[in-house]
């Protein structure tokens, strides 16, 4: 299995370094321009939200490979308080912050698979994955 | 006439060899470090411990030790030495030094406390001058940190400052090309320094330029959106341009919604626009 690389999130700046390290990684993958720019929005908008909400987590990138189809997992994990509603979180136009609330629907619609993690007040991980066509 | 404690360092002088390679025994069992250690260094290195303490025993001179101790530790910590394999070697050694001096003491009379305190300055000298080079070491590595950060934020002032130039191309038009990522703080600063030069430079229009920003997430997008509202506000008008392919896609499937703004493909089309609406010609 190919190793991960993490990036951990404490501030602005470290959502860059996250959907950079996405970014890059879908590149050396040999993911197409538009689909790295999917990856990297997803990525941005995951790692956003932890350190809107739980101010610290961290994002892994890691290269996954299922019947000789190459593809990319991205996992952000935080300790934070946790999606209290998640069906609610889901819905497009929902928000907690004053932001558009189309981080967590709209990060689902940009890559393959989605799924979260969470329970209130112990954090949240939502493990995200794309292939290559 | 030397002291029972100097006669004892010239014994372990006498029994070098064996204490050597006992000695190497025990530290190619330590971490990792000492694993990877070349022999024969790891060989000289235990050498000159060994002699440095023994002959400091046998001349009664704890400063040379405490001098040979300074400079080995600022060795051991460049190589790379975590503290616990050094300390764990210095017990080693200690333990092998206590054993010698239970055959030496075969043949002599029984050491009092005192003296056996003596002997334990000299092994102490070791633990004490180790640890104050880590303690250095620790020291510089939190200094660099500090200046590190510091400069960290000055390039960061920088940035922030070369950020974004608010150009004003012709009467009542502004261009504002948008590069990099936009952080809140810096979204903020724009936003302000935007509105002021609206008011200075009498402007009507602005044509906001993103061909620079690689990824437009849905704070991006509601940003856009905010400072659209607050030029309109003002009583000016915003051209968005520079949206690729890419970020097109992406914004579609994101479902954020821009259709408030209008946008165009690049930045000759917007000042095209802007003319046309403020009925200027290029001629």
């Amino acid at each position: 299995m190919a190793q991960a690389k993490a990036a951990v999130i404490r501030s602005d700046l470290d959502i860059v370094i996250a959907r950079t390290l996405a970014r890059d990684t879908a590149k050396a993958l040999g993911f197409g321009a538009i689909d790295q720019a999917r990856i990297a929005t997803a990525v941005s908008e995951l790692a956003r939200n932890i350190f809107l909400y739980a101010g610290s987590g961290s994002v892994t990138v890691r290269e996954i490979e299922k019947s000789g189809r190459k593809g990319i997992e991205i996992v952000c994990e935080d300790q934070g308080p946790g999606i209290a509603n998640l069906d609610l979180a889901m819905q497009d136009g929902f928000t907690t912050s004053r932001g558009m609330g189309m981080g967590l629907p709209g990060a689902k619609r940009l890559m393959d698979q989605f799924e979260v993690k969470t329970k209130e007040g112990e954090g949240t991980t939502i493990t995200c994955s794309k292939w290559r066509a | 006439m030397p002291t029972e404690i100097q006669q004892f360092g010239a014994f372990l002088k006498e029994h070098t060899d064996t204490f050597i390679l006992d000695f190497m025994a025990q530290l190619e069992q330590l971490g990792p470090t000492y694993q990877r250690e070349d022999p024969q260094n790891l060989r000289s290195q235990a050498s000159s411990s060994f002699f440095a303490l023994a002959d400091s025993i046998q001349k009664n001179d704890i400063e040379g030790l405490a001098l040979y101790c300074q400079n080995a530790s600022q060795q051991r910590v460049s190589a790379g030495y975590t503290i616990e394999e050094l300390l764990q070697a210095i017990q080693v050694l200690r333990n092998l030094v206590l054993g010698q001096l239970d055959l030496f003491l075969q043949d002599h009379q029984p050491w009092t406390p005192k003296q056996v305190c003596h002997l334990e300055d000299f092994l102490h000298t070791f633990n004490g001058n180790f640890l104050v080079a880590f303690g250095d070491q620790f020291k510089r590595m939190q200094e660099n940190i500090t200046r590190m950060e510091e400069e960290l934020d000055s390039q960061m002032r920088t940035i922030r400052e070369l950020g974004t130039p608010i150009l004003p191309v012709h009467e009542g038009i502004i261009v504002l090309p948008i590069v990099g990522m936009l952080d809140s703080a810096r979204a903020n600063q724009v936003m302000e320094n935007l509105l002021v030069a609206i008011t200075d430079f009498q402007a009507d229009m602005v044509i906001m330029d993103i061909t620079g920003v690689p990824v437009v997430d849905t704070s991006v997008a509601n940003y856009l959106l905010q400072t659209t509202r607050a030029v309109n506000l003002v009583g000016a008008h915003v051209i968005l341009v520079g949206i690729g392919s890419e970020i097109a896609q992406t914004m579609v499937q994101l479902g954020v919604d821009l259709s408030t703004i209008t946008t165009l493909a690049n930045l000759q089309e917007g000042l095209q626009y802007a003319f046309n609406e403020l009925g200027f010609t290029i001629s």
